[in-house]
């Protein structure tokens, strides 16, 4: 019974001893990062205001901002432009490009969703997403079901999910359906639409951009969260970061992270530590 | 063999919702082409008859009306004249853009077919003292009919295929229901078959009509 268990025990130590040794002989994507001086970040430059080339040609947007950020800090509070690489990427492009190393990670406008769990490594959320209804300042509608009219038209993108929304929420509601949030939203500042389905953070841009716009605050579905990711497997890398993100939400870089946020949103973080938030 | 049955299937499924928005771009087409053809019949006899000042702000309208895209003129008619407090449907948005903008390649078409008749004609005309716009009607119209229908079916067809502008504006038309069951069934190869196959049908219809008229223009102008 003893010399079982002393076996065992003896085993386990092994396998133990084994595991560490392959964590140290494994180098961390981390390691290669600090030692080539610069990190190298997918975006997109298509998704306003996360990624966009703005008038002057240049690519900015509040993942840019959270990506140089990110560099900042891993490279001691050096800002300078060496130390980061935007890679810009279509949306079927991300995930291939952790996976093969083209880039060290991604900052997308990424939906942490429960299928994509299992094939990229996500850190916890930078920032919260959700779907909004977008109006006009002017407008009646206080709650969602305000808008369930006949004399009302609301404006919907093609993807089903929108149609399912508003037959969910404001079925009695006439719909129009656009092929683009900007034809979308402008239906709305136009008159042409009373309501807009648009993502949260797309929605405060857009307010932003237009104070005769407003944001009904009731929302048409639960939080979800947009995560840097990258590939799976690689630990320490992956604590590092996510340890930089939880400071950034609510930590010793919350500072900087809340003027990106205002820079972007006109507001303070929504999604943070309740008492950050006067 | 199981592979056709579910590609027939799939195309069996949205065929109902694509002979609506088939009879919504029919009515966009039905209603913007007598409308270009007239307007740009107008327009181009109103140049040639006017006098210059006139003739050069027809000609100033014209220009801005061909070197404009479509889109954009829809854009303003739908987007921009609710805020002036003139709020007119999304599908007559359409038909007039169309009818606008092709009124202006049309009447250019008229303008050049009418050109190529001799001015000896005219002047033929005026020795005899006739009027010209007893002579354009009378004389000149009929040839130039002949010589214009060819070009204009090719106008029309493309007319017909503009048509597809309206998907911008909310206007549930073949290709917008196109997208939309796209977005359902991801099966983009197929549903962008079966759009396409629609607007081929319409396009061969037109084709043939057109091809009816100008036998019939030739026989009554021979």
């Amino acid at each position: 019974m003893l010399k079982q268990l002393i076996g065992t025990l003896a085993l386990v130590g092994l396998v133990g001893t084994g595991a560490a040794q392959a964590q140290v002989q494994e180098k961390s994507r981390l390691d290669e990062i600090l030692a080539r001086g610069k990190l190298i970040v997918g975006v997109t430059s298509e998704a306003p205001p996360f990624g966009f080339i703005d008038d002057k040609g240049e690519l900015v947007g509040f993942d840019i901002d959270i990506a140089k950020l990110l560099a900042k800090t891993l490279f001691n509070g050096d800002d300078s432009p060496k130390r980061i690489e935007l890679v810009k990427q279509g949306f079927a492009a991300r995930w291939p490009n952790v996976e093969s190393g083209a880039v060290d990670l991604g900052i997308q406008v990424t939906t942490i969703l429960p299928d994509r769990v299992l094939r990229v490594a996500f850190t916890r959320q930078y920032i919260d997403s959700g779907i909004v209804l977008i109006v006009r300042k002017d407008s009646p509608f206080k709650r969602l079901k305000d808008l369930d009219d006949a004399k009302y038209t609301a404006a919907l993108l093609t993807n089903p999910q929108q149609a399912e929304r508003a037959k969910k929420f404001f079925p009695k509601a006439k719909t129009q359906i656009f092929d683009s949030v900007a034809a979308q939203f402008t239906a709305v500042k136009s008159n042409r639409a009373d309501a807009a389905q648009l993502d949260t953070p797309v929605a405060r841009w857009y307010v932003k951009q237009n104070p005769d716009m407003r944001i009904v605050e009731e929302p048409l579905v639960p939080p979800t969260n947009n995560a840097v990711f990258m590939k799976m497997g690689d630990f320490k890398m992956w604590l590092a970061i996510d340890t930089l993100v939880g400071e950034m939400t609510g930590g010793s870089l919350f500072n900087d992270y809340t003027a990106i946020y205002e820079k972007w949103f006109g507001e303070k973080p929504l999604h943070t530590k309740y008492y950050f938030k006067r | 063999m199981e592979w056709w049955i579910i590609k027939l299937r799939l195309i069996a499924s949205i065929y109902p919702q694509m002979v609506d928005a088939l009879g919504v771009t029919v009515t966009i087409a039905a209603l913007s082409l007598p409308l270009a053809v007239a307007l740009g019949a107008v327009v181009a006899v109103l140049r040639m008859l006017s006098p210059k000042p006139v003739s050069a702000m027809i000609g100033f309208w014209i220009e801005f009306m061909r070197n404009t895209p479509l889109l954009l003129q829809m854009f303003l008619l739908y987007f921009a004249l609710p805020m002036l407090g003139w709020r007119l449907d999304g599908l007559y948005c359409g038909v007039l853009a169309i009818a606008l903008q092709h009124s202006a390649f049309l009447a250019e078409t008229f303008r050049g077919a009418i050109e190529t008749i001799s001015r000896r004609q005219w002047e033929a005309a005026r020795a005899l003292g006739i009027a010209d716009s007893t002579a354009l009607w009378h004389l000149i119209l009929p040839q130039a009919a002949v010589r214009v229908a060819a070009p204009i079916g090719n106008q029309l067809l493309i007319l017909v295929k503009d048509t597809s502008v309206v998907s911008g504006i909310a206007v549930l038309d073949l290709t917008l229901t196109g997208k939309i069951i796209l977005e359902r069934n991801a099966a983009s190869f197929e549903v962008f078959l079966v759009v396409a196959s629609f607007y081929l049908a319409l396009t061969v219809v037109l084709g043939l009509l057109v091809r009816w008229i100008e036998n019939r223009t030739r026989v009554m102008a021979a």
